[in-house]
């Protein structure tokens, strides 16, 4: 999942890029409004976490801005406004959270993930196919009460394609969410993740999960998409 | 705490009691003398009317003994006249008038007189009814005949009863006639020359002559005959047994007749014989009766008859002085009366007129009390109260105001307290959260810590700045003014931030042309300089410059610091002063002022009794100029004699040089 972190104090956004990156979160950072703004429209973030007090143009304007303009990134109030009346006017100009500083990372995460399953119209924090178990809130996966152990990368890979289950995500997609501005775009990088993924899902379990769409993307099996009655071995 | 309503009331009524107390006694004693003067007039008139009463009575009284005295005189005389009258015509008595009495000198005819007087004594008893004295004098002169002497004869009245019975009775009867006409007249006598009681019958007592008042003084002057018929002297006279008695007095002739003397021979029958045995010897006229009338009435009388005038009198003084003195009580009560209601009245409506006069006050106080933290306005208007409360009023909302906009500065100060301090704090806590969320190498947490020291460091600058200003606010601080040498504390000052300076790739010029010292508190100084340099740094733009001056004049020594930063729009320009405001309102990567800085400046400056000015161009830069008296006013601290001035047009500064150097588009500092 793909991150706008925009703050301007140096020191906190050093630590929280360490700390969602450790999440699994590709971070994007902004220090100033108009930074932030660009980068915004220009990338469909999945959650930005938003200061109020910026250079240049502070946070609520921007939002406001965003909003008129149709943008419906999740946004996360963060910021060292925290009287009621505050969070008010934050939520009310478009805000989908709004957490005051200081704060516990827990709970900064832990609201990221809601706002990231609002976003995929998902309650449950368990994420369920056939056999597949993806408890977003501990971060574990099961496979037939196996648990596999994966990276961040792979399990941010596994949780992007669940929540786009049954639906073709395509490389491009993959690659928009799951990596950063600074990261190289290499043209085989998603399709080495996959396979890395295939070889802890899928081998040794049946049906196959991850299905490869030639020449649009990748697919997690869907309900309507019926396990074939042999066992096909991947390639 | 003192009731204002009671107070006043207590003056009021202080007030009203001692108006009330001089009214009255002043009516009291107005009222007394008029009634007093009234009282002495109507006693006055009292007396008058008594007096004129008194004066009438006795004239009444000296008339009634005039009256008397006359009509006793006219019967007297009259009588005696009678008496007199009767003659004898030689068969028998005949009346005839008395002629007029020739006057002669007793020894005119060489006849020897022998004068005795007799007294004609009538009296009535001593009382309430009138006492008469009738007193006639009867002159006999008589010529002595031979044989016999009316003396030798004493008691002989028969020969006049045997005589002429009718003309004896007639004298009887007039005599008693007359002297009865006065109800209550019981006694007389009347003598002649015998002493011989001629009426004896019924109420007739003998008087004996030592019982006569003889002893009355009587001039013989007022026994002559008077001119005028029957005019009476009046004197008064001390009569023992009756006190100061009022006599009158009247002396005429009564005439002169022939005595006919009867004579009686010496009868030989042991008895007298009936019928005519004596013998009448007529004579010369030989009798003037000359007749005086005296009468007295005691005083006594009149006092009597007075006694009840005089009680009258004392009975309406009395009743006057009652009626005063029932007036006069009753206007002291009610004069009492009116004090009282009045004082009643004006207690209660005093009550109601202060109770009433305060209640703008206690409107006032009802809305002062409905102030609070929340509402600062006075929920009432200047119309509600009254003129008097319109400066407190206006005052109180001044106040008010005041306090509004303070406790709002204050608020606000503490909300930026907090919030600058929360955004340090939630680094240090990220920072720390994030290193142990999981296992990390030794280089790894060395980071962390470093990072953690570095955010630490910038809170307690933030939290120093935040003290400092507390504590100027608190006005715990103190200023040591002492000779400082400017050239080395600018210079010190440019040392310490080149470095800074030079890592934002900014230039650091001095221009301290002259050294000279001024007066003044050193270190405050030096931070206000830093705080400007500070500024000029971070809000400059990359490879700006920073220039500092100093100069003085004759007044004032002058610091200028300026910058080629993103300028101060016009808005901004009174609020940069103010706590926690920041020009482009974020926070920048050094991170330590907070927005303090100026404020520290501002505070310092009060206390080294300068001024800051500003003058900025958006884009193009700031000029900080901070002026400082040479040596602090009198009274601010200890008086160190300054250095003698020095020409001040070589200490000026290359102002166009300054203006030229900034011209890059603003950008704030930070990443």
């Amino acid at each position: 999942m793909r991150v706008l972190l925009v703050e301007d104090t140096q020191p906190l956004v050093k630590a929280l890029r360490q700390g969602l990156e450790e999440e699994g979160f590709a971070v994007d950072v902004a220090t100033d409004g108009e930074e932030a703004d660009v980068k915004c429209r220009s990338t469909a973030y999945d959650v930005v976490i938003l200061d109020i007090m910026l250079p240049k143009i502070d946070g609520l304007t921007l939002l406001k801005r965003w909003r008129a303009a149709g943008i419906n990134t999740h946004v996360l109030m963060l910021t060292a406004k925290t009287t009621t009346g505050d969070k008010v006017t934050g939520l009310d100009a478009g805000a989908d959270d709004y957490l005051a500083k200081p704060f516990e990372m827990d709970e900064l995460f832990a609201r990221i993930r809601a706002l990231v399953r609002r976003g995929h119209q998902q309650k449950d924090p368990v994420l369920r196919c056939y056999d597949l178990e993806i408890d977003t809130a501990a971060r574990t996966v099961r496979r037939a009460g196996q648990i596999i152990h994966l990276t961040p990368r792979e399990y941010a890979l596994l949780e992007f394609l669940a929540f786009h289950r049954g639906k073709v995500v395509t490389r491009s997609m993959i690659w928009e969410h799951l990596y950063d501005e600074y990261d190289e775009n290499t043209s085989n990088v998603v399709d080495v993740y996959i396979r890395y993924l295939r070889n802890k899902i899928d081998k040794g379990f049946d049906p196959p999960l991850i299905l490869t769409r030639w020449g649009e993307g990748y697919m997690l099996r869907g309900d309507d998409d019926p396990p074939p009655a042999r066992k096909q071995p991947h390639a | 705490m003192r009731s204002i309503r009671r107070s006043l009331l207590g003056y009021l009524l202080l007030l009203l009691a001692v108006a009330l107390g001089a009214v009255g006694v002043l009516v009291d004693r107005f009222a007394k003398a008029a009634f007093a003067q009234r009282e002495e007039a109507e006693k006055q008139r009292i007396e008058e009317r008594y007096r004129s009463l008194a004066a009438e009575a006795k004239n009444k009284f000296h008339d009634e003994v005039a009256a008397q005295l006359k009509s006793l005189a006219k019967d007297v005389q009259w009588k005696t006249s009678a008496l007199i009258g009767v003659q004898w015509d030689g068969r028998r008595p005949t009346f005839r008038l008395p002629e007029a009495p020739p006057i002669r000198a007793p020894d005119e005819t060489g006849v020897q007189y022998r004068l005795r007087t007799q007294l004609l004594y009538y009296a009535a008893p001593v009382g309430p009814a009138s006492t008469a004295l009738a007193v006639a004098a009867l002159e006999p002169r008589r010529t002595q005949v031979q044989g016999f002497s009316p003396y030798i004869y004493p008691g002989a009245p028969g020969w006049i009863a045997y005589d002429i019975p009718r003309m004896i009775s007639r004298f009887q009867e007039a005599l008693r006639k007359t002297f009865e006409d006065d109800e209550g007249l019981r006694h007389f006598q009347i003598s002649l020359h015998f002493t011989v009681p001629m009426l004896s019958e019924r109420t007739l007592v003998q008087v004996t002559a030592r019982d006569l008042p003889q002893a009355l003084p009587l001039d013989a002057a007022w026994l002559e005959p008077q001119a005028a018929e029957w005019e009476p002297d009046f004197d008064d006279v001390e009569v023992p047994g009756h006190g100061l008695c009022r006599r009158g007095i009247v002396a005429n002739h009564a005439g002169r007749a022939f005595v006919f003397w009867i004579w009686l021979p010496p009868t030989p029958l042991p008895m007298p014989v009936p019928g005519p045995t004596y013998r009448i010897v007529f004579g010369r006229p030989d009798v003037i009766l000359r007749v005086a009338v005296q009468m007295v009435r005691p005083y006594s009388e009149l006092e009597q008859r007075l006694v009840a005038d005089q009680q009258a009198r004392d009975e309406q003084i009395a009743h006057v002085q009652d009626e005063t003195r029932r007036e006069l009580d009753q206007l002291r009560s009610r004069l009492i009366l009116i004090g009282s209601v009045t004082f009643v009245s004006l207690v209660l409506g005093g009550w109601f007129i202060v109770a009433r006069g305060l209640s703008p006050l206690r409107i006032l106080s009802d809305a002062v009390s409905q102030v609070s933290e929340k509402d600062f306005r006075l929920p009432v208007t200047p119309g509600q109260l009254s003129r008097e409360l319109a400066p407190i009023h206006a005052r109180l909302t001044q106040t008010l105001t005041l306090l509004q906009r303070a406790f709002a500065r204050e608020k606000q100060a503490v909300a930026d307290i907090s919030h600058e301090l929360r955004t340090p704090i939630a680094s240090l806590m990220a920072t720390i959260d994030v290193a142990l969320r999981k296992p990390r190498t030794p280089e790894q947490y060395r980071a962390a810590l470093e990072e953690c020291r570095l955010i630490s460091k910038q809170l307690g600058q933030l939290v120093e700045r935040i003290m400092t200003l507390a504590s100027l606010d608190a006005g715990k601080d103190h200023t040591q003014f002492t000779l400082v040498e400017v050239a080395e504390l600018v210079n010190g000052c440019a040392a310490v931030i080149r470095p800074l300076a030079a890592a934002n790739d900014i230039t650091v010029f001095v221009h301290c042309e002259r050294p000279f010292t001024i007066e003044t508190d050193a270190g405050k100084l030096r931070e206000v300089l830093m705080n400007l340099l500070h500024n000029a740094v971070e809000y400059n733009k990359p490879a700006g410059r920073i220039e500092l001056h100093a100069w003085r004049d004759n007044t004032a020594a002058y610091f200028e610091v300026r910058d080629t930063g993103i300028g101060i729009p016009p808005e901004s320009r009174d609020k940069i002063f103010e706590r926690f405001f920041r020009a482009d309102s974020s926070r920048h990567s050094t991170g330590v002022h907070a927005g303090l800085g100026l404020s520290i400046v501002k505070e310092y400056l009060a206390r080294l009794h300068g001024t800051i000015a500003v003058e900025s161009e958006v884009g193009v830069g700031t000029t900080f100029r901070v002026t400082l008296p040479l040596t602090p006013p009198p009274g601010s601290s200890s008086g160190i004699i300054p250095p003698p001035a020095t020409d001040t047009t070589t200490a000026e500064p290359p102002r166009t040089s300054a203006r030229a150097t900034s011209r890059d588009p603003a950008l704030p500092t930070g990443s």
